[in-house]
């Protein structure tokens, strides 16, 4: 579970599970908050996943700026 | 109506605002925590800032979120001053020692957690309002992931949108300016969803000694003394607090501090709108793990993570358990 959720793709997948586990429970009223809140989970573990296989499988350093590129930083990333 | 005001109803109406008053001091930080930090403003100046947008929140929001906690959570009948009391000292009781022990834990959570368990006290478990708790209970939950997704989300369009920008200098200098923007929407946020809180509790005393009507809506006199008692709060002391904050965080830069307050922000609008009454701590914790995240989840603290888990489980059944307490004592008493 641990190295699950030390993956971002993993993590936004727990996420998904807790907010769509929480239609158990919620209102009618504020079903579509669940719905839309694991949706956006999922959707966001899908695309960390595949920006996960893509950077593994990838040619090897190049997603790491070492193909003579420096990697992307931005204003955040300090 | 028929109701009097007695001495311990004003009692009990203080002890209400001084509990509003704490809030604002204590929650200060988490909206200008990041504009101190940037050096946007001075942490006076910030403070400042926070406590107006706190106080004219009741000029933007309804007051649902107070009849929530004054009507949702036990049933009129069990409303009495000893109820109210025992339930606020439950709540104060908490806080104090989860402050002692270091868990950042709701003040919300805790005032809910001790009027449910003064009611219980009193009148049994039949005494709970199980739609108005199952609401609360649910986005305990779902107010954290919500931030957490805003945060994650704004984050990501914002990184996309300025991605060919060049000079992160020159973007962070322009984001430091929107964060004044994105600190006054959540003290306004804050300001809405828990200076409500303690209108409900006086509004819930009100209905109990027969004052107001149940039916009748929050008078004016409450709505504006809540929030004056919040916005002195942030404004008397909230700048101490702060200067810890702002070095705890200081690894968010103004892009991520803004993308964080803004996602908390649109959570507590949301949540203040629909009458919920949700953490604002949780959530602009949730909303900086969602921008930290974006980074690389390594840069979150998981060991605090783990402590606000702990609070959200221990709080409710924490002041529960002090007010019933309370509430038994002060029934042996008279």
């Amino acid at each position: 579970m641990k190295r699950l959720l030390s993956t971002r793709h993993g993590f936004f997948a727990v996420a998904a599970l807790v907010s769509w586990a929480t239609l158990l429970v919620i209102e009618p009223e504020f079903r579509w908050v669940s719905l839309a809140t694991g949706g956006i989970y999922a959707t966001l573990s899908i695309l960390f996943g595949a920006e996960h296989l893509t950077r593994d499988r990838g040619p090897r350093g190049r997603s790491r700026g070492a193909g003579g590129r420096a990697p992307r930083t931005h204003p955040d990333s300090s | 109506m028929t109701g009097v005001v007695t001495p311990a109803l004003i009692f009990i109406v203080f002890v209400a605002l001084c509990f509003d008053f704490v809030n604002g001091f204590h929650d200060a930080a988490n909206s200008i925590a990041t504009v101190v930090s940037t050096r946007v403003l001075s942490p006076r100046l910030a403070v400042a800032w926070a406590a107006f947008f706190n106080f004219i929140a009741f000029l933007v929001f309804g007051t649902k979120v107070a009849s929530t906690i004054a009507k949702g959570v036990v049933t009129q009948n069990v409303l009495s001053e000893s109820v109210i009391f025992a339930g606020l000292l439950g709540a104060i009781g908490w806080d104090l020692i989860t402050w002692w022990l270091g868990l950042p834990t709701s003040s919300s959570h805790a005032l809910v957690g001790g009027m449910a368990g003064a009611a219980v006290a009193k009148a049994g478990w039949s005494s709970l309002q199980g739609e108005g708790l199952r609401k609360i209970g649910v986005f305990i939950v779902l107010s954290p992931l919500i931030g957490l997704a805003l945060g994650v989300s704004f984050m990501l369009v914002v990184m996309w949108a300025f991605h060919r920008t060049k000079g992160v200098a020159t973007l962070n200098r322009a984001f430091r300016r929107t964060q004044l923007l994105s600190a006054a929407a959540f003290s306004l946020g804050h300001g809405a969803n828990d200076a409500q809180k303690t209108m409900g509790v006086i509004f819930a005393l009100l209905i109990a000694q027969h004052i107001v009507p149940a039916s009748g809506s929050v008078p004016l006199w409450v709505v504006l003394s809540a929030h004056t008692a919040i916005g002195l709060g942030t404004l008397a002391g909230g700048w101490r607090i702060v200067k810890t904050m702002g070095t705890r965080i200081t690894h968010l830069q103004p892009m991520g501090g803004m993308c964080a307050e803004s996602a908390a922000a649109a959570t507590l609008f949301f949540t203040s709108v629909q009458g919920i009454p949700v953490s604002t701590t949780h959530t602009i914790a949730g909303a900086i793990v969602g921008v930290g995240a974006v980074r690389r989840l390594s840069a979150v603290r998981w060991g605090l993570a783990g402590r606000v888990v702990w609070a959200w489980i221990l709080t409710i059944p924490g002041a529960f358990g002090i007010a019933w307490l309370v509430h038994m004592v002060l029934r042996g008493v008279t």
